[in-house]
């Protein structure tokens, strides 16, 4: 039998019977769809967090309170606050690092005349924008004198000044930051986003003042430096001069002894990594199962049309077709099948995928589409094999049939 | 020279413990150009004997020549290259393919030699005229008569150009008058040249035969 005549008679086969044949690969359908789905939202937040841990930098560091060893869970919101100012000074005289800039972080009430909003105050210092960059828009941004001398000065992001004062210019306007008097020195570009804190809601001041007339504490809530050599090595002296200022004695280097967490932006991207594998295996295993499942039913069926059909079988056997030629037929068909709903999985996967993207892009800044294509190229190997695994016993079945039993089959 | 040349065959079915024996010994010449109409009641072997013949079944024992081949024993893939080329069958229940068209119907045994679909469809438009459908090609078979099919179905056994047609009871289903229709077609082929074996328990269908063979209990009578 020609190639060309085997896939007519297939496709023939398949058209007769649109809606079983529909029916039929439905569970492909869906599994190769659902794969698609989590695999391209997946790689998207994967592709988010780690473009966002790129433009900060690979050589970042970054100090928490906490126990050091990370394994013990995530930071928690009543880990006692260990870091000062004087490990700032500290880090800055001893360590290899070009940039150490310190950050509280609190929340307030922020008042302009009558308009008042709630938000985000940062207390920060001048080495800020060296490990965070971002441009000034108009005026200045905090410095060494401000953070010296307790200055009452303020630095607004986009969104606080537009919803404080529309489309002036605030720079010399006085603001109150929970009831304290600050006078506007500078405003921020627009910043967007960054792993899901909005920058843009930001008021910015000096980190002492912020200390002493907001928070009244003398904590900082972490420190962002930039490593000038080799990353590991910079963690670790990190470390060794927090012990130090910290008073702990850990000559073994114990992380779980220290008050204090030293991670890289490198670390986050490699977690990032790991879990975007576990989440790839996760994935191929529940599509093995729904393929499995589908293929399942692919066999019934094709079980179901090789009796339907035992007649039309007897009587191409009579005129000459050899079991080879009814094996073909009928796992070309099968493979056919399961090809088309690899197919249509694809399509209506990326479709989803696609308005997906389009919904979250609506409400998280600079989220990625990403189309799997490795998985679209699996999608449709794995479904010609399933038809060819699922397939080969009804086929079988079919090419064994006694042509004078087949023919007189009711 | 006989097209078909049978010595001593015999059919046994083993069911379990019990042996069967269809055939008994059966010695059968049949030469170029006969119309022979196989006869007897059910049960007398006819159908088996046509089977094998046909190549739809293998003797247990016994010596089958066709056109001078030693077919005795052939492999499931030999039989089924002898049906390809060398037999064409017209069936009692016609086995046309209810979703093809008659034109497709017709055309079926060359897609297994392999033949391109133009030379098909000419074969097959002319097979169709021979037996007087020239103008159903595109009917499907449920808007045919019950003549009318038999007559598509005798169009595809011919298409291949057979040494032999086995038609196993043709006129089982049809009535008196599409059954005299078909039986005139079948005799007008043998007069053009064409070797018939008819199996049939009709009298009536005997009568257009050149030859009748009777069987009984496994053996010629």
């Amino acid at each position: 039998m020609r190639i060309n005549d085997l896939l007519t008679a297939s496709f023939d086969s398949i058209r007769r019977n649109t809606t079983r044949s529909l029916l039929t690969v439905l569970g492909i359908v869906i599994g190769i769809g659902a794969v698609i789905v989590m695999l391209s939202i997946g790689q998207g937040a994967q592709g988010y967090v780690l473009n966002q841990v790129a433009s900060l930098g690979s050589d970042q560091i970054f100090i928490e309170s906490g126990s050091g060893d990370q394994s013990s869970g995530p930071p928690s919101p009543f880990t006692a606050q260990t870091l000062t100012l004087d490990d700032v000074e500290a880090l800055r005289q001893r360590g290899p690092f070009s940039f150490v800039s310190a950050t509280l972080i609190s929340t307030g009430a922020v008042q302009s005349g009558e308009e008042s909003i709630f938000t985000d105050l940062a207390g920060v210092d001048e080495y800020q924008l060296d490990v965070f960059p971002a441009d000034v828009a108009l005026g200045r941004f905090i410095d060494r004198a401000d953070v010296d001398g307790y200055a009452n000065v303020a630095v607004l992001g986009s969104d606080v000044t537009r919803d404080l004062f529309g489309d002036q210019d605030p720079v010399g306007e006085k603001i109150k930051v929970k009831g304290t008097s600050f006078r506007i020195v500078g405003v921020m570009e627009q910043q967007g986003s960054k792993f899901f804190s909005n920058l843009d809601a930001r008021v910015y001041m000096p980190v002492t003042t912020m200390q002493r007339e907001i928070v009244g504490a003398d904590y900082v809530n972490f420190l962002a430096m930039r490593a000038t050599g080799d990353l590991d090595s910079a963690k670790d002296e990190a470390r060794y001069i927090l012990r130090d200022t910290h008073n702990i004695d850990n000559p073994n280097g114990e992380l779980i002894k220290d008050d204090f967490m030293v991670s890289s932006q490198q670390d986050a991207a490699n977690t990032i990594g790991a879990v975007g594998f576990a989440l790839t295996l996760l994935l191929a295993a529940i599509a093995a199962i729904s393929l499995v499942v589908g293929g399942i039913g692919i066999m019934n069926i094709m079980l179901v049309s090789v009796t339907e059909r035992t007649r039309e079988i007897g009587l191409r056997k009579a005129i000459g077709a050899t079991e080879k030629d009814i094996l073909q037929q009928f796992l070309v068909e099968a493979v056919m099948l399961t090809l088309g709903g690899g197919v249509l999985g694809v399509v209506i996967g990326i479709t989803i995928a696609y308005l997906g993207a389009l919904g979250i892009q609506y409400v998280v800044d600079g989220w990625p589409l990403v189309i799997p294509i490795s998985a679209v190229f699996w999608a449709f190997a794995v479904s010609s094999i399933v038809g060819l695994v699922f397939g080969i016993y009804p086929a079988r079945r079919a090419a064994k049939l006694d042509p004078i039993e087949a023919l007189r089959y009711d | 020279m006989p097209v078909i040349s049978m010595r001593n065959i015999t059919k046994t079915y083993q069911n379990g413990d019990v042996e069967t024996s269809v055939l008994r010994g059966v010695d059968l010449d049949i030469e170029k150009g006969e119309f022979v109409a196989l006869m007897g009641p059910s049960g007398s072997g006819k159908s088996t004997m046509m089977h094998i013949m046909g190549f739809l079944d293998q003797a247990t024992d016994g010596t089958y020549m066709f056109q001078d081949r030693d077919v005795s024993r052939l492999s499931s893939d030999e039989l089924a290259l002898m049906r390809r080329g060398e037999v064409g069958f017209v069936f009692q229940a016609f086995h046309l393919l209810p979703r093809l068209t008659v034109l497709e119907n017709v055309m079926l045994p060359l897609v297994y030699l392999g033949i391109d679909l133009k030379e098909r469809k000419e074969r097959a438009a002319k097979a169709l005229d021979a037996v007087g459908l020239a103008d159903r090609v595109d009917f499907v078979p449920n808007q045919l008569s019950g003549g009318q099919k038999q007559r598509v179905a005798i169009a595809r056994s011919l298409i291949t150009d057979p040494a032999v047609i086995f038609a196993d009871e043709p006129t089982g289903n049809l009535d008196s008058k599409s059954s005299e229709q078909v039986l005139g077609i079948l005799r007008d082929l043998n007069k053009a040249g064409r070797t018939i074996v008819m199996v049939t328990h009709e009298v009536d269908a005997a009568a257009y035969a050149s030859r009748i063979i009777r069987m009984k209990d496994g053996c010629i009578a």
